[in-house]
């Protein structure tokens, strides 16, 4: 009977840790699939505003190194963001949250969202004083024209998946 | 005494209205000031023109009914005026003050407006329907929950970096950026795209 009573502890214990195991690999293999856009999108954007502005050589070693760390800051930012929009559908979905756990969640969204706005905000007036008026005319065309493309390539995305499905 | 207080004095004297001491000391002082002498030479002849002015002055013939029909006039004003809401008379009674309180009142909305309505922190296209982040986000939002989704669109991306990289980062084409490129990265390798440094490095050129 002791002997049964231990196996079966040692069995759900094996069972729970792989059950952990694939349960965080799969995590991980979202937050990596998360990490490579947002790393893909980054050099296409940064590839792309180097042809439609006409960078010189002289712009590109002033622009990029910036251009890299707000890139950096703004990434890890946006990952909190996604983290703590999740958990504010989980609590709407439960519907067991109180009043002041609700404005904490929401204080915490607001602040993540000036931050990465204010860090977008100082990089484009570093950038702008870096480009002539007509390369500053570029880029506002350039920023609508790459957005578009990335809705684009969602709904692309989208009507693949639902086709899978 | 000053020569200030005597011009007051010869004000006086001019009207007849100064005798004794006064008039005495004036007379002295006059006899050896020639400012004041000057200052008298002045307001006698104001004094007299205004003098021959009166003297000969006639009152304009303005007809027997004149002031039969302004006091009718003024008669029917005030009965107008009886008739006005209390509001509208107390204005009319203090035009100043109404326009003053008016005008107080405007730079106090002004100054509402101006200090408590929120203004926007340098308008950049960050806070604009422009912003890549923000757009961004919410390609993020559709993405979550959905691994196919996310899986197509960055498929979609990786056709669009290798479009790029072979127009644009070919040896011939770009030599100095293709050398640049990581031969490989851990993340990137299979699909030959440069990595996150791609910026930094690129300074190099």
């Amino acid at each position: 009977m002791k002997k049964q009573l231990f196996s079966s502890i040692i069995f759900s214990l094996i069972f729970l840790f792989f059950t952990t195991v694939v349960i965080f690999a799969q995590e991980n293999d979202q937050s990596k699939l998360e990490r490579n856009i947002r790393e893909n999108i980054f050099t296409l954007r940064a590839l792309r505003m180097t042809q439609a502005l006409e960078l010189t050589q002289e712009q590109t070693a002033v622009i990029f190194p910036e251009l890299s760390r707000a890139e950096k800051d703004k990434a890890g930012w946006q990952h909190e963001l996604a983290e703590e929009i999740k958990n504010l559908r989980q609590m709407v979905k439960e519907n067991k949250a109180s009043a002041e756990e609700y404005e904490n969640e929401i204080a915490k969204i607001r602040e993540l969202r000036k931050k990465i706005q204010a860090r977008e905000q100082t990089f484009e007036e570093f950038l702008f004083k870096q480009l002539t008026p007509v390369q500053k005319a570029k880029y506002i065309i350039f920023n609508l024209d790459f957005n578009r493309g990335l809705m684009e390539r969602m709904n692309r995305a989208r009507m693949l998946g639902s086709k899978m499905k | 005494m000053k020569c200030g207080k005597y011009q007051k004095l010869i004000s006086d004297w001019l009207d007849g209205n100064i005798r004794g001491k006064d008039l005495s000391g004036l007379e002295e002082h006059l006899k050896f000031c020639k400012t004041c002498q000057k200052y008298y030479n002045e307001q006698k002849l104001i004094h007299q023109y205004l003098n021959n002015y009166k003297e000969n002055y006639k009152e304009p013939d303005l007809g027997p009914d004149y002031w039969s029909i302004f006091e009718q006039k003024l008669n029917a004003r005030l009965e107008q005026e009886g008739k006005k809401p209390w509001k509208k008379r107390l204005w009319s009674f203090w035009p100043m003050p109404a326009w003053a309180t008016g005008l107080l009142g405007i730079m106090v909305i002004v100054s509402a407006i101006y200090l408590f309505i929120p203004k926007p922190v340098g308008e950049s296209l960050a806070q604009t329907p422009l912003s890549y982040e923000d757009l961004y986000l919410n390609l993020d939002q559709m993405m979550a929950g959905d691994e196919i989704v996310a899986k197509n669109f960055n498929e979609e991306l990786i056709k669009s970096l290798d479009q790029e990289i072979k127009v644009e980062l070919t040896e011939e084409v770009n030599p100095e950026i293709y050398n640049f490129l990581p031969e490989s990265s851990e993340d990137n390798s299979k699909n030959n795209l440069p990595s996150e440094n791609m910026g930094a490095l690129e300074v190099q050129l």
